[in-house]
């Protein structure tokens, strides 16, 4: 029985793994060959062993499109299956503590890699659907145990590289620099996860390397903007996609956030709800990678405009999302709400009459939800000097 | 320039410390001739802390000019844990930009200073219409019993009795405490107020300060900022402020 918003977001995940399952046998040889867009996957299975490895479609060529989140936002949910299902994933178990190998060194280098980069993996079975997508990073086709790969013709990044040289930068500076030099973060994550910066440097599987890396250049961003002026008036932002509907609300009080999720299954709606003000977070939160990418995005924002509001992230997820195709979904859509033009509001009641207009929920749905009432009605001192 | 302090026993710094620590990371004091005092908020503008400490509630005192140190609160309240149940302490500004704890007649701490970016944290403007003073045990039972079911307590004071209230996922919970001259529990309403109030912030400081308090006084008007003060005999006040939570 479904419970939770995380148990519906399970059903939908096994939904994806079933189609993997039922479509892996495409892909018949125990070879691959193709230009990976570059792109790596540390799975968190047996860790401190992980499972790491190259995603290589079976395609030559620009393959960029098959591993940018960032270009993906408001296309159908059908491309980015499309995309995702063409990435098989190889696999060889490694300790996490050990980043000196040959095989390592090879997933770094494909990590920091400016261009698709031709990869050969040979397999020691037939690749099968093995079903280990998480939903925290966007899905991926079938997987093979790597026997021998090759990977060839690297143009590394020379920003990440210099990081990659830097043995005494820790690993959040390392993240952080890289941010405010103009990487993106799927780069920057996948580049954490196979062990590219810090001082000790190991394997980070995929799933907990995206939760790191929203979280460190958030606090970053948070730690700044609670320095800055509030900002001047309620706002509203919207967007959809994939069938996700996102609004934020900005207003003017000190830093605080709060994020809440509804799903609907068999008929009700399952809500998650975390929030924080300026101590920070204390998690793990209910709404998992989720949250810290949904925060990461209005930091970004206020960061940006130098101010700082309080903010409550709203998402309604419909039916049509039938697979969870990764946090980026939500960090993107949050980021393309806040690029869209504001609604400018006169209080909070009209705020949310905004924000519930493009949404099936009521208000009340979302106020009932701890993580948004607790930053929605708590008053701050600043209010009454 | 020189700030010298000596305490009676460790108790009154203690709870002064330990009250400040549930809010912030640094602390910025400012020592006059008359004593030393304390004002800070926590990151959230939530609650404040406003302490007082008159030169005539120490020991000993010399502070020849007006002088600010931050230290890391944190840090300070773990060294003043080492203090002996009857140990004097004495603070005192050494010329190489620390602060000396020294603590009966052997134990000495250096701890360096820190440059505090902390903001002015000016004090909301309020009138109280609703009053309850009582020992510090009875309010650290009565919050320890509305935190059983949610995170969050509501006062309500009408007349000569309060009652303590909270409701949450699995339950609810209410505690009436009566005017009782017995248990020297006072109450006093100008009107009927209630406010509600988060325990994240309010139960650290109460056990903070309790041990060294004889009695604490919880202020407020409807829906507005609560004021708890603490009575501690050689300080002149610790008074915290905590903003409410309202319906919408």
């Amino acid at each position: 029985m479904i419970a939770t918003s995380k148990d519906a977001r399970l059903a939908a995940l096994k939904r994806w793994n079933d189609m993997i399952h039922n479509s892996s046998n495409i892909f018949s040889s125990n070879n691959i060959q193709g230009s990976s867009p570059p792109s790596v996957f540390v799975g968190s299975h047996g860790y401190p062993n992980v499972l790491a490895g190259p995603l290589v479609p079976p395609e030559f060529g620009d393959t960029t499109i098959l591993d940018s989140p960032e270009s993906w936002t408001g296309r159908p949910i059908s491309d980015i299956i499309r995309y995702r299902m063409n990435l098989i994933r190889g696999i060889k178990s490694i300790p996490a503590r050990v980043t000196t190998s040959r095989y390592v060194q090879d997933l770094q280098d494909l990590a920091m890699g400016k261009n698709p980069t031709d990869t050969d993996m040979t397999f020691s079975g037939s690749i099968r659907g093995a079903g280990l997508a998480d939903g925290h990073d966007a899905p991926y086709g079938p997987t093979g145990s790597i026997q021998e790969s090759h990977i060839s013709n690297i143009t590394p990044d020379r920003t990440i590289q210099r990081l990659y040289y830097d043995t005494d930068l820790g690993t959040s500076e390392a993240v952080v620099q890289l941010y405010k030099e103009g990487a993106s973060i799927s780069r920057i994550q996948k580049c954490f996860s196979v062990g590219v910066f810090g001082i000790e440097r190991r394997l980070v599987p995929t799933k907990w390397s995206i939760t790191a890396t929203d979280d460190i250049i958030s606090k970053y961003m948070i730690q700044n903007i609670q320095e800055y002026p509030l900002v001047d008036s309620y706002r509203v932002h919207t967007f959809a996609h994939m069938g996700n509907s996102y609004c934020v609300i900005l207003w003017p009080r000190r830093w605080a956030f709060g994020f809440s999720e509804a799903w609907y299954a068999n008929g009700r709606i399952l809500y998650g709800s975390d929030c924080e003000m300026g101590s920070g977070f204390r998690g793990p939160p209910n709404t998992a990678g989720a949250y810290y990418a949904a925060r990461l995005a209005v930091a970004e924002y206020m960061h940006k405009n130098h101010f700082q509001g309080g903010a409550i992230v709203i998402r309604e997820i419909s039916p049509n999302y039938s697979i969870p195709v990764g946090v980026w979904q939500v960090r993107e859509g949050v980021r393309a709400s806040l690029q869209r033009h504001a609604t400018i509001c006169h209080s909070m009641d009209e705020c949310w009459a905004t924000s519930c207009s493009t949404m099936q929920i009521p208000k009340e749905g979302w106020l009932m939800q701890e993580g948004i009432s607790r930053v929605v009605r708590q008053r701050t001192l600043s209010e009454y000097w | 320039m020189t700030f010298e302090a000596k305490t009676t026993g460790p108790n009154d710094l203690k709870a002064v410390v330990g009250a400040i620590a549930t809010l912030v990371e640094e602390a910025t004091f400012e020592a006059t001739t008359e004593g030393i005092s304390f004002k800070g908020m926590d990151p959230s503008h939530i609650a404040l802390i406003d302490v007082y400490w008159p030169n005539s509630a120490f020991a000993s005192y010399i502070c020849d000019s007006e002088v600010r140190f931050g230290v890391r609160i944190d840090e300070m309240a773990k060294l003043i844990r080492r203090a002996s149940k009857n140990d004097d302490i004495t603070i005192t500004l050494t010329e190489d930009n620390s602060l000396q704890l020294s603590m009966g007649s052997s134990k000495r701490f250096k701890m360096r200073l820190v440059e505090s970016s902390a903001s002015e944290a000016p004090l909301p403007k309020l009138t109280f219409d609703a009053k309850i003073k009582m020992p510090p045990p009875t309010l650290d039972k009565v919050l320890g019993d509305v935190s059983v079911v949610t995170d969050y307590v509501t006062i309500q004071i009408d007349n000569d009795t309060a009652v303590f209230s909270g409701k949450g996922d699995s339950g609810e919970a209410s505690i009436d405490v009566p005017q009782d001259e017995e248990a020297s529990v006072t109450i006093s309403a100008e009107q009927q107020s209630e406010g509600t109030y988060s325990l994240e912030y309010l139960t650290p400081v109460v056990k903070a300060v309790s041990g060294a308090s004889s009695f604490i006084t919880c202020e407020f008007s409807n829906k507005k900022p609560l004021r708890v003060g603490f009575d501690i005999s050689n300080v002149g006040h610790i008074h915290f402020y905590m903003a409410p939570r309202t319906e919408s």
